[in-house]
């Protein structure tokens, strides 16, 4: 007790008292992040620079207590929740944007700063940051560099990995580092790319420069509505078959039409069962004859309807019901767990078949919500969990869904991470070797036990305790 | 696993004012509301967070903490803006949650001096009784007309008292002569009738901001508006449900429903924001009340934003021509209780000359947010600074906002840094221009 | 399994008859295995391990000059007939295809579905995937699809001690587990031998264009380069290279002291826009001729491009690949090209406008200078890139320069990392000794 006393007192001399975390009753709003997991940690210390970090990550280790990293704590895989304890370091004070060298078209910021900040903050200079997550209102670069965030709009532009030209991190030594630089071609091991979706495990990330791309001249967004899912999922085939690689391809199935119709009348016509929303940017020739070519696709498979817009407003119509829909699925009921996993984009109408054939059989609905030009998927069940029992059937669905994903040539995870959520499923994937060659990067960035430890890795435990341990996870008023 | 707590957990929150659990445990802990919050955004901390302050009530109603005075600071501290609501995307009815919070803590709070004796005269004694109210503001008004605040100013008698009562000091609007009183009165429409309305006088605006309301009722009247101000209404209650003093603010809602109901119009409405939203939920403020829940719910639904019912009348717009750079601040009441945005800047951008722009994070609390003003002195002048930074960066000769409590806010910020910007109520804006035309 | 292990390269690559390079690195000559299975590079590692061989895994040869003088060098893994294509499905635009294969083929298997993998390394023919890979740069179309590692979604690799390890998939939207491919892309196959690739391709543009414009300096040609980056088109890629380098590969029918070659793609309308923008951008910025090049022509002319410096023809004594800021460019040409050089030394550039890469070539017109003045030539070379916050790492040169020169430029405190990785890895030395960063 006295050490944790002394622990408590080191923090406070670092930060100051206010940015020090530590009574029983406030670390409870630190408990968890977006996702179902928990963790109390032992404090929470919110440090305003890298120096500060570096002082924290030594009394930590001194006192041998683990340390998670936190941005807005929006991450669905458990990965800023303190799982061991510890010290929980929550960058969000440390929020600035060092510098904006609009030339070379290159951000230096702290990991604190919200994603869309950045893109708003140099929006006058007719840039932006690519990456998009959906929480990009709320969730930091940190965050985003953790996880290797995507977003809708990564199928042109690629995930945040492809936009990371270097970062200042805090090793475990608590020495300060920069890996990378303003240049694209690195010299020695790219150690900047296997520190993005590391998943807080290898170091601290304090500063990162980013690449920021110039706002296309165009940007068209196209909504075609179909009665069958098998024919939204040939259109996005043959958009992609013809060579088109739009900025998004998004698609919803009928139970998602469902509720964003409840929540934000979007005015999908009576019998939808797909919703297919695609966008492409560029110069105006392009997106002009991109957007035919794209209609006239959607046309071979008997859309309902077709929508086309062009300015700000009107494309924040059509994607009012994407947007909206996982806040609205909570319409259709209490409780939904949402999956993660991608597959390859033609096995689209396999999967989505098998998980209609898996809904009808455990009569728990499933509402697919798709980033369907990267074949990433979001199924998410649905159900109560007042009704004993459904909770765990609910994390089982999830469970089979991530296994048919592997089958057919797919991942566990397409951008929300392992974390603890899915840990235990990584032996699907990869053999004892594969994992057994990521674990090494630990000792070599000489980390010990000290960033978040008891993630990414499975802890051993047999595969039928996963869905149990799972279950045992999910407290009151989860994600799920 | 059903989200309520075992059997033998006390429940901490109790009675009918309880925060409802289905309302709790909507919240799914996703974050969305983090960056709509103001003291989240100030301090970065979670505590001072929406998120947070519904997880210290969960864990409230779990029996995992007590009421202690830690966990009452964190729903203290906010400002009620209602700014994560809009960003909820689980629809957690946040503003209701924390009124029904602050309703159960009430009793256990421990205010410090000024607040309590803030929260005391102000929200039991004086807001309820617009006499008296108005023999306060006018002995207001005397001591600043009479060169005694020159003579206190000059004397720094109060800063050597209370640094913090003598910053209050300088921070009092300005009392203009004119005063707007309900006397039931009827203001008739310019030329041919198109509607008959009442209009809520409120307790503070027509005392404070008297020239403002007859600018109001001009505005009306020049759309054909027929205006009613009942003489029996009183203040609406919003700032005493702020604080969980929701017996006074029941009492309040049912005389305002004696006094407006009856009156034979077909919108009530009300020129601030904070009045309006408060009035838009008298629905569910007295749902457990058998004799007023239905007629509350009719008021609810007859009243209207001065702004929402403009543009749906719809307003003529004006002739006259006003020469500003106009900004306009959101009113957290107008803005995230009543999801009003749109007209407020529809009616700014109908003035001909007025040259709109857009302030950077409008939607963020200024910091006026009732009574947080004086009780929570500090913070509320760290978000008003924030909200200066942006006011100087829009270079905008008016800033326009819709609700007393931001205008005298926002007023403090420009005279504190010596800025010659004008704040001004939106309405108030269209009156001149109107007036422009008249004078053409 | 193993198939025979050859004492000299003729054998080793049986009927590539035409082929005269040796398996020879800095002079040394190794034995050699040629390996057609995951299986047989396995065995050879282990067996390499075993007896405590130095090994050198070996793609098409065309760029082993790369690195520093290896420490040791027992064996060469030829990896050029581990080639199949594993997996092609066009509708998902990815393919997963042994390391061996040589990048032409692969290209030419692509092409035939409309698709390509947008790296474009020097003599492509022989020039093999894996090898590409581990060497890390690509060529010139690298501008607008990054980073060959940006291609990659997942790896198959054999440890030093002959263990097989997959990372990432074969989708291209993956988190799950550490993105291990990352660290040997670009690592000199110093961690472990690459085995298959999968990749995230392209659709080929349905039309292509490729202007090339004359300035009559460096600084302008350089500049409407930039213009280009940051004007509304976005070139498949963008090239800039000086009069020295068009005499010496002939690369288009386009002459001036500096050269901008800009590549054009999509759908008929389109391409007729970016042409005439970059049309005008290029006059804009003073070129004396701006030119589009015929079909055969422009295939021709990017080509030579990327083959500059690694071809027969255009072999120079010295190369040095620098990666500065793009903005950076022009000063670090008019530097290390135009200014004094303490060698009788011919320098010629090629630059990736917006990417940021510049490729200096040095070439001896007459007699080979003394060894310490080229490493002189270099040395400044390098402190002019770093003045401008790049690096720079010398590619070739002639053999005792390279026993007083780090090829590789300083990676600063991260070389502890990078030292722990091969420990990890590769504790017994195997892979590459002595060639990477650091003496790893």
């Amino acid at each position: 007790m006295t050490d944790q006393n002394s622990l408590i007192t080191e923090l406070k001399a670092i930060v100051g008292d206010t940015y020090v975390v530590h009574e029983p009753d406030d670390l409870i709003v630190y408990e968890y992040d977006g996702s179902v997991d928990k963790g109390l940690p032992l404090a929470v210390v919110l440090p305003d620079s890298a120096q500060d970090v570096s002082l924290v990550v030594n009394a930590a280790r001194t006192h041998r207590a683990p340390i998670v990293a936190r941005g807005a704590g929006t991450g669905l895989s458990g990965g800023a929740v303190a799982s061991e304890g510890g010290i929980v370091i929550a960058l969000t004070r440390m929020t600035r944007i060092l510098e904006v060298d609009v030339e070379n078209r290159i951000a230096v910021v702290e990991p604190g700063l919200v994603n869309l900040e950045l893109s708003n903050a140099v929006s006058g200079h007719g840039l932006y940051f690519a990456p998009d997550p959906s929480s990009q209102k709320v969730c930091t670069i940190g965050g985003n560099v953790a996880e290797n965030a995507g977003g809708p709009h990564c199928l042109a532009y690629g995930v945040t990995t492809n936009h990371v030209l270097g970062m200042e991190v805090v090793l475990a030594d608590g020495s300060i580092q920069w890996l990378g630089d303003r240049t694209r071609e690195s010299t020695g091991y790219d150690l900047r790319g296997v520190l993005v979706g590391s998943e807080g495990t290898l170091a601290i990330v304090t500063k990162v420069i980013l690449r920021l791309l110039k706002k296309p001249e165009a940007v068209k967004t196209l909504l075609a509505v179909f009665k069958e899912l098998d024919d939204a999922s040939a259109a996005v085939s043959g958009i992609i078959g013809a060579g088109i690689v739009p900025a998004a391809l998004e698609m919803m199935d009928d139970l998602c039409i469902e509720a964003a119709e409840a929540s934000v009348h979007a005015g999908y016509p009576d019998g939808a069962g797909a919703v297919l929303l695609v966008e492409v940017d560029g110069l105006s020739e392009a997106v002009e004859e991109e957007s035919e070519e794209i209609q006239r696709i959607c046309r071979q498979f008997g859309p309902m309807e077709i929508r086309t817009a062009t300015d700000a407003g009107e494309r924040e119509r059509l994607w009012a019901g994407r947007k909206g829909v996982l806040g609205a699925l909570g319409r259709l009921a209490p409780n939904y767990y949402l999956v993660d996993g991608t597959i390859p984009r033609t096995k689209l109408v396999e999967v989505l078949a098998r998980i209609k054939e898996m809904s009808v059989e455990s009569g728990f609905p499933i509402a697919n919500l798709l980033h369907a030009g990267d074949g990433n998927l979001h199924p998410s069940v649905l159900f109560d969990e007042r009704k004993p029992g459904d909770t765990k059937k609910a994390l089982e669905i999830g469970g089979r869904i991530l296994e048919l994903c592997v089958e057919v040539g797919g991942v566990l995870s397409g951008e929300h991470g392992i974390g603890l959520e899915k840990q235990e499923y990584m032996p699907l994937m990869f053999s004892e070797a594969d994992m057994n060659a990521m674990a090494r990067l630990k000792p070599a960035f000489a980390t010990g036990d000290l960033f978040n430890p008891g993630k990414v890795f499975p802890t051993g435990a047999s595969c039928a305790d996963v869905f149990q341990a799972a279950v045992s996870k999910v407290g009151p008023g989860a994600w799920i | 696993m059903t989200g309520t707590p075992s059997g033998e957990v006390p429940l901490l929150f109790s009675g009918p004012d309880a925060p409802s659990e289905s309302d709790l445990y909507k919240c799914v802990h996703c974050g969305f509301c983090l960056q709509a919050c103001p003291t989240y955004l100030e301090t970065g901390l979670e505590t001072e967070s929406p998120r947070g302050r519904i997880s210290l009530m969960k864990a409230v109603n779990e029996g995992r903490v007590g009421l202690t005075d830690g966990v009452i600071r964190h729903w203290e501290l906010c400002i009620q803006c209602r700014a994560c609501e809009v960003a909820c995307p689980s629809g957690v009815p946040y503003g209701r949650l924390i009124e029904a919070t602050m309703a159960q803590v009430e009793t256990k709070r421990k205010l410090g001096l000024i607040p309590r004796i803030v929260s005391d005269i102000s929200l039991r004694r004086l807001l309820p009784h617009q006499s008296r109210l108005g023999m306060a503001v006018g002995a207001l008004r005397l001591y600043q007309t009479s060169g005694l605040q020159r003579a206190v100013r000059k004397s720094g008698l109060l800063r050597a008292l209370s640094g913090q009562l003598a910053e209050m000091e300088e921070s009092l609007p300005a009392i203009p002569g004119t005063t707007f009183r309900a006397t039931g009165q009827v203001i008739p429409a310019r030329g041919e009738v198109r509607a008959r309305v009442a209009l809520l006088s409120g307790c503070v605006m027509p005392l404070v901001h008297g020239p403002q309301m007859h600018a109001i009722t001009r505005v009306l009247a020049r759309n054909g508006c027929e205006v009613v101000v009942p003489k029996a209404q009183v203040c609406c209650g919003a700032l005493n449900s702020h604080v969980g003093d929701l017996e006074t603010a029941r009492n309040l809602a049912r005389r305002n429903i004696d006094a407006f109901l009856d009156s034979g119009v077909e919108a009530i409405v009300v020129a601030s924001a904070g009045c309006g939203s408060r009035m838009k939920e008298y629905g569910h403020l007295l749902r457990e009340d058998l004799d007023y829940a239905e007629k509350a719910g009719r008021l609810s639904a007859m009243t209207r934003d001065i702004h929402e019912f403009l543009v749906a009348l719809p307003f003529e717009a004006p002739s006259g021509t006003l020469d500003y750079r106009v900004a306009y601040q959101d009113s957290c009441h107008l803005s995230s209780a009543q999801r009003i945005t749109q007209p407020p800047r529809d009616l700014l951008q109908s003035i001909p000359g007025v040259e709109f722009v857009e302030l950077p994070r409008a939607s963020v609390c200024c910091g006026a947010g009732g009574t947080y003003t004086l009780t929570e002195r500090d913070f509320s002048l760290r978000l008003l600074d924030s909200k200066m930074n942006d006011v100087e960066e829009t270079r905008a000769d008016v800033v326009a906002t819709a609700n007393p409590g931001c205008l005298l806010q926002l007023q403090y910020g420009a005279a504190k840094r010596g800025l010659p910007i004008d704040m001004r109520y939106v309405v108030e804006l269209l009156d001149e221009a109107y007036r422009a035309e008249d004078r053409q | 399994m193993v198939e025979r292990v050859f004492q000299r390269p003729a054998d080793a690559l049986g009927e590539i008859t035409n082929h005269n390079d040796a398996y020879s690195i800095d002079g040394l000559q190794p034995t050699a295995v040629c390996l057609s299975d995951l299986q047989g590079l396995s065995d050879a590692l282990s067996e390499a391990a075993k007896d405590g061989l130095a090994v050198a895994p070996w793609g098409g040869g065309t760029r082993a000059a790369i690195g520093n003088r290896p420490a040791r060098l027992d064996r060469i893994l030829d990896l050029s007939r581990l080639s199949r294509i594993v997996h092609y499905n066009p509708a998902d635009l990815t393919a997963t295809v042994e390391a061996g294969i040589s990048v032409a083929e692969l290209q030419r298997h692509l092409a035939e579905q409309g698709q390509f993998l947008a790296i474009d390394p020097p003599l492509p023919d022989r020039a093999t995937v894996g090898g590409t890979l581990a060497v890390g740069g690509s060529g010139p179309t690298k501008w607008q699809f990054g980073h060959p590692r940006d291609l990659v979604l997942g790896m198959k690799v054999v440890q030093a001690d002959g263990t097989v390890v997959s990372s990432g998939g074969q989708v291209v939207k993956n988190v799950s587990g550490y993105d291990m491919a990352r660290l040997h892309v670009g690592g000199l196959g110093t961690l472990g031998v690459i085995a298959e690739v999968s990749f995230k391709l392209t659709p080929l543009p349905q039309g292509e264009a490729t202007l090339v414009a004359a300035f009559d300096s460096t600084t302008r040609c350089l500049a409407a380069g930039l213009a280009v980056f940051h004007s509304v088109v976005t070139p498949l890629a963008l090239a800039a290279y000086d009069a020295a380098v068009d005499e010496r590969a002939h690369v288009a029918p386009v002459k001036g002291h500096h050269l901008l070659a800009v590549r054009l793609g999509g759908r008929p309308l389109t391409l007729q826009r970016a042409l005439r923008e970059c049309r005008s951008l290029c006059h804009q910025g003073g070129a004396t001729t701006v030119e589009a090049l015929g079909e055969a022509d422009a295939v021709a002319a990017w080509r030579k491009l990327a083959d500059f410096g690694w071809d027969e023809a255009t072999a120079p004594l010295m190369s040095a690949r620098a990666s500065v800021p793009p903005t950076k460019l022009a000063e670090i040409v008019e530097t290390i090209a135009n200014g004094d050089s303490p060698a009788a030394l011919r320098c010629e550039t090629l630059c990736h406008v917006g990417y940021g890469t510049a490729l200096i070539h040095w070439f001896a017109d007459g007699p080979e200078p003394p060894t310490h003045a080229i490493a002189e030539v270099a040395t400044r070379a390098r402190k002019a890139v770093h003045a401008v916050g790049g690096r720079m790492n010398i590619e070739r040169c002639p053999l005792p320069v390279k026993a007083g020169l780090d090829m590789w430029d300083q990676v600063g405190e991260p070389i502890a990392i990078m030292r722990r990785l091969k420990e990890q890895y590769d504790p017994g030395n195997v892979l590459n000794p002595g060639r990477f960063v650091g003496g790893i």
